[in-house]
C-alpha cells in the first residue's frame, strides 16, 4: 500500500525519467510587430487609441477589447512614466538568492496598461508612488525590439 | 425543457502554416467577422464559449484565459471546452448548452489554434499522450496508430489505396474555391500514390497540414434568432461520446464512438434515416481514409461502402450526398479546433445558400458536421437545419 510506505526522499520511489522537448517560436502579431519596431528603431513605446471609447492602450494592440473594433490610430508616448507599484526581489524563479532587485509597474498618464521592469535605484527606499521614470535603453545598434532592449527605468 | 438554438452568423480567418497574428488577434478576426455577419455588436453577446486543443501548440499555458480578449469575453461568462481534435464541433455544443438551457439568449462560440510556435514540429505535443509503460518507450507517434487503423480498415473490407486517395483528390480540389484554404490544389490519384510514404500506407498527400487559424459562430435562442434573420440555421441535434485511451482495445476498422455520438444527435434532431435525410456532410478528414471511416460511423454509408460511394462520385459537390464541399482539413487546412469549427461554418453557409462557388448542387436543407480526436477516442456531431 503506497500510502503506508515510509518514503521520505522522493528519489527512493521507483520511477523513471523522460522528457518532452518543446521549443516555441512565437510571432509578435500585427500590433506587436509595430510595437517592437518602434522600440528597436526609435527607442519609444507605441500605443493604440480606440476611435470609439477613446481609450489609449500600451502596448499597441490590434483591437479594443471593450468596443471590439480594430484600432488604427497609434501614437508614441513622449512623456515619462510613473511608478504605480514596486517591490524588491531577493530570490530568482528557481529559488536561488539573487538581488536585491527593485521591480516596478510603470504606467503612463492617460494610458491603459503598463510595463513591468527593473528600476535603476540605489535602494528600495528611494522609490515612491507616482515617481516619474524613463527607460535606460541599449545602444540602437544592439536593440532587437525585445523588452530587454530596456536595461531598466531610472528616475526622470 | 430545452429551447431551440439557431446559428445566426459565422466568421473565419485564413488558414496558413504560419500566421503573423497572435492567438488573440486570430480570435478577434474570426469573432468580428461572425458578429458583423449577424448584424450584432459585442454588447449583444451574453456569453462566450471557446475551444482550443493543447496549450502546447500556441505555447501559452491557460490558453483559454489568454486569448479571451480576442473573443470579447472580458467580464462575460466564458468557458473553454476541450476534447482534442473533436473540440471544433464540441465548441458550438458547449454554446448550445448555454442557450438551450435558457441561461443566455446569445452566445459567441470561437475556436482558435496556432500550431506554428511549436518546434521542431507540432507533433511533439503528442509525445506525452501515449501510455507511459506500453507505448512511450518505443517513441510512438500519432502516425503509427493512424497507419495501423488505415491498414486494418483496408484489410477488413478489401479497400485499395487508390480508392482512399480519391478523397484527397476531391477535398484538395474543393478547397481551391475556399478563400481561407491553405492547400487547395487540383491533383490526381497518381499524385497521391507517388507522394512520400511517411508511415505506410499513409503517404504525404493522405495527410492534412498543421495550420494557424480561427473560426467562430454566433448562437441565438429562437426568439432572438427570428428577430435577427430570415435565415436562421437551427442546431437541432448534438452528440458527443468518448472511448478509453486504451486504443489497443478498439475495432480499428470502425469508429464506434462516432456512431454513438451520431445516434445521440440524430435522436435529438428526430432523424430516422440519416442517409436519406442528411443532404450535405462535413465529416472530419485529417487523413483521407478518416472521411470514409467517419461516413460509416455516421451511418451515411454502410460498413466498408464509403470508398465505393466516393469512387462513384456520390460525395462530389454535385453528387447525391456532397461530402466536405469546403475542401475539408485536407484542403482548407487543419488548425485543430478551428478546423472543426470551419466545418460548422461551411454547413451554415451551405444551408443558407451562401457558399458561393462551393455551393452544392442539391437543395440542401439538413446538414451535418463532425469532428474526432483526443487519442482517437472522441466523436462530436452537430446536425443543422435551414
Amino acid at each position: 500500500m503506497p500510502i503506508l510506505e515510509k518514503i521520505t526522499q522522493p528519489l527512493q520511489a521507483r520511477h523513471w525519467t523522460d522528457s518532452i522537448p518543446l521549443e516555441f517560436h512565437y510571432t509578435a502579431g500585427v500590433a506587436g510587430e509595430s510595437f517592437r519596431r518602434e522600440l528597436k528603431e526609435n527607442g519609444r513605446f507605441l500605443s493604440s487609441k480606440c476611435a470609439e471609447c477613446k481609450t489609449t492602450y500600451i502596448p499597441a494592440r490590434m483591437f479594443c477589447p471593450s468596443c471590439f473594433i480594430e484600432m488604427k490610430e497609434t501614437r508614441t508616448l513622449e512623456e515619462p512614466g510613473y511608478i504605480y507599484s514596486y517591490t524588491t526581489v531577493n530570490r530568482n524563479r528557481t529559488g536561488e538568492p539573487n538581488g536585491p532587485l527593485t521591480i516596478g509597474l510603470i504606467r503612463f498618464e492617460g494610458v491603459k496598461g503598463g510595463i513591468v521592469h527593473k528600476l535603476d535605484v540605489k535602494e528600495h527606499g528611494s522609490v515612491s508612488f507616482g515617481m516619474k521614470v524613463v527607460p535606460i535603453l541599449k545602444e540602437a545598434s544592439e536593440r532587437t525590439g525585445a523588452l530587454t532592449d530596456i536595461l531598466a527605468f531610472r528616475p526622470a | 425543457m430545452k429551447r431551440r438554438v439557431a446559428i445566426v452568423g459565422a466568421g473565419i480567418t485564413l488558414f496558413r502554416r504560419r500566421m503573423l497574428e497572435t492567438p488573440k488577434e486570430l480570435s478577434f478576426e474570426a469573432s468580428k467577422m461572425a458578429l458583423d455577419s449577424a448584424g450584432l455588436t459585442l454588447k449583444d453577446i451574453q456569453s462566450v464559449v471557446s475551444g482550443s486543443a493543447p496549450d502546447a501548440f500556441d505555447g501559452v499555458h491557460m490558453k483559454g484565459e489568454y486569448y479571451l480578449d480576442g473573443m470579447g469575453a472580458i467580464g462575460k461568462p466564458h468557458e473553454r471546452v476541450y476534447v482534442g481534435g473533436g473540440t471544433g464541433v464540441f465548441t458550438p455544443i458547449g454554446g448550445w448548452w448555454n442557450v438551450a438551457s435558457g441561461l443566455y439568449d446569445t452566445c459567441l462560440c470561437v475556436a482558435e489554434e496556432k500550431m506554428s510556435p511549436l518546434h521542431p514540429h507540432p507533433q511533439y505535443a503528442f509525445w506525452s499522450i501515449f501510455d507511459q509503460i506500453l507505448e512511450r518507450p518505443l517513441g510512438t507517434t500519432l502516425l503509427w496508430i493512424f497507419s495501423l487503423e488505415m491498414r486494418r480498415y483496408m484489410h477488413k473490407y478489401g479497400i485499395k489505396e487508390e480508392e482512399i486517395a480519391e478523397v484527397a483528390v476531391k477535398n484538395k480540389g474543393n478547397a481551391v474555391d475556399h478563400p481561407s484554404a491553405q492547400l487547395g490544389a487540383k491533383i490526381t490519384v497518381d499524385d497521391v500514390m507517388r507522394s512520400e510514404p511517411i508511415c505506410e500506407p499513409v503517404k504525404r498527400l493522405d495527410v492534412s497540414p498543421p495550420s494557424d487559424g480561427a473560426a467562430a459562430v454566433i448562437l441565438a435562442s429562437e426568439k432572438v434568432a427570428k428577430k435577427l434573420t430570415d435565415q436562421p440555421v437551427w442546431l437541432d441535434g448534438v452528440g458527443w461520446t468518448l472511448d478509453s485511451t486504451h486504443w489497443t482495445n478498439r475495432d480499428l476498422a470502425y469508429p464506434e464512438y462516432v456512431e454513438k455520438a451520431a445516434k445521440m444527435a440524430y435522436k435529438m434532431a428526430g432523424i430516422k434515416n440519416p442517409r436519406k435525410e442528411i443532404d450535405v456532410a462535413e465529416p472530419y478528414d485529417p487523413f483521407d481514409y478518416k472521411e470514409l471511416h467517419h461516413l460509416e460511423g455516421l451511418q451515411l454509408a454502410g460498413k466498408g461502402e464509403a470508398p465505393k460511394m466516393t469512387v462513384d462520385g456520390v460525395t462530389q459537390r454535385d453528387g447525391d450526398l456532397p461530402v466536405c464541399p469546403s475542401g475539408g482539413l485536407l484542403g482548407v487546412g487543419n488548425p485543430i479546433a478551428a478546423a472543426g469549427m470551419m466545418k460548422i461554418c461551411e454547413i451554415f453557409w451551405q444551408l443558407r445558400g451562401e457558399a458561393g462557388k462551393r455551393q452544392v448542387k442539391k437543395d440542401a436543407r439538413t446538414g451535418l458536421a463532425q469532428a474526432w480526436g483526443d487519442l482517437m477516442q472522441v466523436g462530436t456531431v452537430a446536425v443543422m437545419r435551414s
